[in-house]
């Protein structure tokens, strides 16, 4: 296998989470040689911090510039769909942060206009599933590799349970999976504009991709080719608007949201009859609520991606654990906590680079792939159309490019 | 207090049920004086079984006794609403099996199979008008009436609703499930009998629950209850699946008719709270009843059953012989959460505690008719929105 040179697009956040990933896998098998992004002081400083060799002021720079395999999309998610066929038609393999593409208003709309009450839930769909066919045409014309980093589906939990799933060979008749806490501390997740929707987008596309991708993983097994998605229905609501929520003097949820709901559950229900239960909520105490459940007809398996029970403490009051961490997003750590040993590693963040660097190097498709990524971002889009008009939503004309 | 004396209709499965809850008061509190039951034969064998003095045919006679003062109806769904309102005009106190009522196709010929054929909109119209028709003989006649909803009763879920008291923070958000592999008995598998599917036979459990929940949380709160103003659901038929018909070994139930055997109903309360209430006949691992509710400024999960209250391994099934372990569990190997007492766990011995105070008492019970119709009403609903695919309002409904 030769080694893959990688350049990253961005130097946020998603990039952080990233990089111990390609650290891990040691610079004979992948090496970032460069970093680009619309600040070059930043990404010069970033390069720096992290000894990446080269730094650009932008992704066609980067390009013209040195010499690699593949790019990681690890920026705002409106800027996807522009970088991606940008890098596709280079001949780049796409590394691409979730999501593959959303809808964040049109260039002529005011910047604070509130887009998640102004403009139709159907009028998003449209734009998403164009843009998808854009991106789709551009990966398949060039013949790249395109890996979806939706982390679930590398969490050791999960591919613990698709083992299990395989070795018991019955069927997968209902999944029910869930992401929620107490609510995301940044501004940019409570509007529209900049979240491109609201707990189903930032927090369901997780326990959604998990569940697509089981499906789809069944019916290639079994089938020969994966079970898809058929038609949904969906709730979504802002219970921390509710009147007698807002009355209270003290809030343990985040609040604030502005057009954006901070709750939300999709039935979706696949061409072989099978169904799934997906629910996202910003309105949750406890920490971080993340599992997925396969009720099979032979078996039942559920996946604490986090928390787990690996590790159990009790503290009789905040103060005694100090300053070690326990887990992501709980509100104190007095009482009973189920601290988790290594949050990277449970949630498959070293898993997933690990997978897209075999993909590209060995020439394989990827576990997470364009396809899932597709499935998400309109299977999303198609959910909030459903609550909007309070109906069910047929997706096979969306999801047939 | 005085003696409540209480007349058995039927003499099935939930009538010994309801006879062991009676066993358990104080004999100055309540006594079963009557039966009443079809074949006659079968009563006489429930009599002598349970010391049972009076056994009837005919439930018409067994109203006209004075030595009964409440009845307690373990018949077939069908019979609900009728023998509801005769016992209402004889004046006579009712506790009542769920469901209140249901559409069971009395209007279609006995071999169609009205879940196929009958729209879901026609069975809510007919529903609501039977509901209110028993809930108008319940007020006229001023007897009291005990809805059989168990889980109001049990154990874990009043604790969950002391606590959400002590807390004081809003209910914002409810989950709860009902599942298991799938009921034997027959009548579950056609909507004649069973008046709908795993939504009707196990969803009306949490539903109940998830309502009275908020019910109470207003009267608390705002001195009105908080109504469900609308529900979106799902249903399918999992065991139909041409990958699960072609498995050679089912460790589900199969042969569900014109019934659902999954089903999910989001309701939308007027106060902006929502509950998920799930219902499946195709759960492994034993029964799975739970309710948990997320507050502003607490986080509570009732778990009806199973509970972790006993823990138990055993390296194959017949080491612990014929020790009942849980409810549908499909081997005694393997770690397992034998369950110490269910029916305790599960409120039966209090539910019927509390309608024979309530009757002695003169008060209302916990679980009463407003309670029944807003499950039945909802139900229905629900099963309008899974065939139309679309959400439906239950304001109007629900008076």
């Amino acid at each position: 296998m030769s080694k893959v040179r990688i350049g990253l697009v961005g130097y946020g956040f998603a990039a952080e989470l990233h990089m111990p990933g390609y650290r891990s896998l040691g610079p004979e098998r992948c090496e970032v040689v460069a970093v680009c992004g619309r600040s070059r002081d930043r990404a010069e400083a970033f390069a720096g911090k992290r000894g990446i060799p080269r730094a650009f002021g932008s992704l066609a720079e980067m390009l013209g510039g040195v010499g690699l395999e593949a790019v990681d999309l690890v920026v705002p998610n409106h800027l996807h769909t522009r970088l991606a066929i940008e890098a596709a038609r280079a001949g780049k393999h796409i590394i691409c942060e979730k999501h593959l593409t959303g809808y964040f208003g049109e260039p002529d709309m005011p910047q604070d206009e509130l887009i998640g009450k102004t403009v139709p839930k159907a009028r998003m769909l449209d734009r998403v599933v164009e843009e998808c066919n854009l991106i789709g045409r551009a990966v398949e014309v060039a013949g790249v590799r395109f890996c979806y980093a939706e982390n679930w589906v590398y969490a050791p939990a999960f591919v613990k349970l698709r083992r299990l799933a395989a070795a018991a060979g019955g069927t997968i008749l209902r999944m029910e999976a869930e992401e929620s806490h107490s609510g995301s501390p940044s501004v940019y997740a409570k509007r529209w504009r900049t979240a491109g929707g609201g707990s189903l987008v930032l927090k369901g596309s997780h326990p959604l991709g998990a569940v697509l991708q089981l499906k789809q993983w069944e019916g290639e097994r079994k089938l020969g080719g994966p079970i898809r998605p058929a038609s949904l229905v969906c709730e979504v609501g802002n219970l921390t608007w509710i009147e007698a929520f807002k009355r209270e003097p003290k809030h343990y949820l985040k609040t604030d949201w502005q057009d954006v709901e901070d709750w939300g559950v999709i039935v979706l229900k696949f061409e072989d009859g099978s169904v799934a239960e997906i629910k996202a909520a910003d309105t949750t105490l406890g920490g971080v609520h993340n599992y997925l459940e396969a009720y099979l007809s032979n078996a039942r398996i559920r996946a604490n991606i986090n928390p787990n029970d690996a590790c159990v403490a009790y503290a009789p009051s905040g103060d005694i654990f100090g300053d070690e961490y326990i887990s992501e997003k709980i509100e104190t750590k007095g009482g009973w906590t189920f601290p988790s040993p290594d949050e990277s590693w449970s949630q498959g963040y070293l898993h997933e680079i690990a997978d897209f660097v075999e993909a590209i190097s060995g020439g394989r498709a990827p576990v997470s792939g364009l396809m899932l990524a597709r499935d998400v971002a309109v299977v999303l889009y198609a959910a909030y159309v459903s609550a909007e008009e309070g109906r069910r939503v047929d997706l096979g004309p969306l999801l047939a490019d | 207090m005085p003696e409540v004396r209480v007349g058995m209709a039927g003499c099935g499965f939930s009538a010994s049920l309801h006879i062991h809850g009676y066993k358990q008061l104080a004999p100055e509190r309540c006594r079963v004086t009557a039966v009443c039951g079809l074949p006659r034969a079968e009563a006489e064998g429930f009599a002598a079984r349970h010391g049972i003095p009076e056994v009837y045919d005919d439930f018409a006679e067994m109203l006209a006794r004075a030595d009964v003062d409440a009845v307690d109806l373990a018949v077939p769904n069908y019979l609900h609403a009728p023998f509801i309102v005769a016992a209402a005009e004889a004046g006579k106190h009712v506790f009542c099996e769920k469901p209140l009522t249901g559409y069971f196709g009395e209007d279609r010929p006995p071999e169609e199979l009205v879940g196929n054929t009958v729209p879901k909109r026609e069975m809510l119209r007919q529903v609501g008008a039977r509901c209110d028709e028993v809930l108008g003989a319940l007020r006229s006649s001023g007897i009291r009436f005990g809805y059989a909803e168990n889980w109001i009763y049990a154990p874990a879920y009043q604790k969950l609703w002391r606590l959400a008291k002590a807390a004081g923070g809003t209910i914002l958000r409810i989950e709860a499930e009902e599942s298991h592999s799938g009921s034997h008995a027959d009548y579950a598998k056609r909507w004649r009998t069973a008046g709908g599917g795993s939504l009707m036979v196990k969803g009306s459990h949490p539903l109940g629950a998830a309502l009275q929940l908020k019910h109470w949380e207003g009267e608390v709160k705002l001195g009105k209850p908080i109504r469900p103003a609308s529900v979106f659901c799902e249903v399918g038929n999992l065991t139909w699946m041409p990958a699960f018909q072609e498995e050679k070994e089912h460790y589900l139930r199969t042969g569900w008719q014109d019934v659902e055997d999954w089903g999910i109903i989001v309701v939308k309360f007027d106060d902006g709270s929502v509950a998920e209430v799930k219902a499946a006949d195709t759960t492994l691992g034993g029964v799975h009843n739970y309710l948990e509710a997320y507050l502003s400024n607490a986080r509570i999960r009732a778990n009806i059953n199973p509970t972790d209250a006993c823990v138990a391994y055993a390296p194959e099934a017949s080491v612990f012989g014929d020790e009942y372990i849980v409810e549908k569990i499909e081997t005694k190997g393997g770690w397992t959460l034998p369950s110490p007492d269910e029916d305790w766990n599960q409120g039966y011995p209090q539910e019927i505690a509390d309608f024979v105070a309530a009757v002695a008492e003169d008060r209302e019970p916990a679980s009463g008719a407003r309670l029944a119709r807003d499950v039945t009403v909802v139900l229905y609903a629900a099963y309008v929105s899974a065939e139309e695919g679309r959400r439906v309002d239950v304001r109007a409904f629900l008076e």
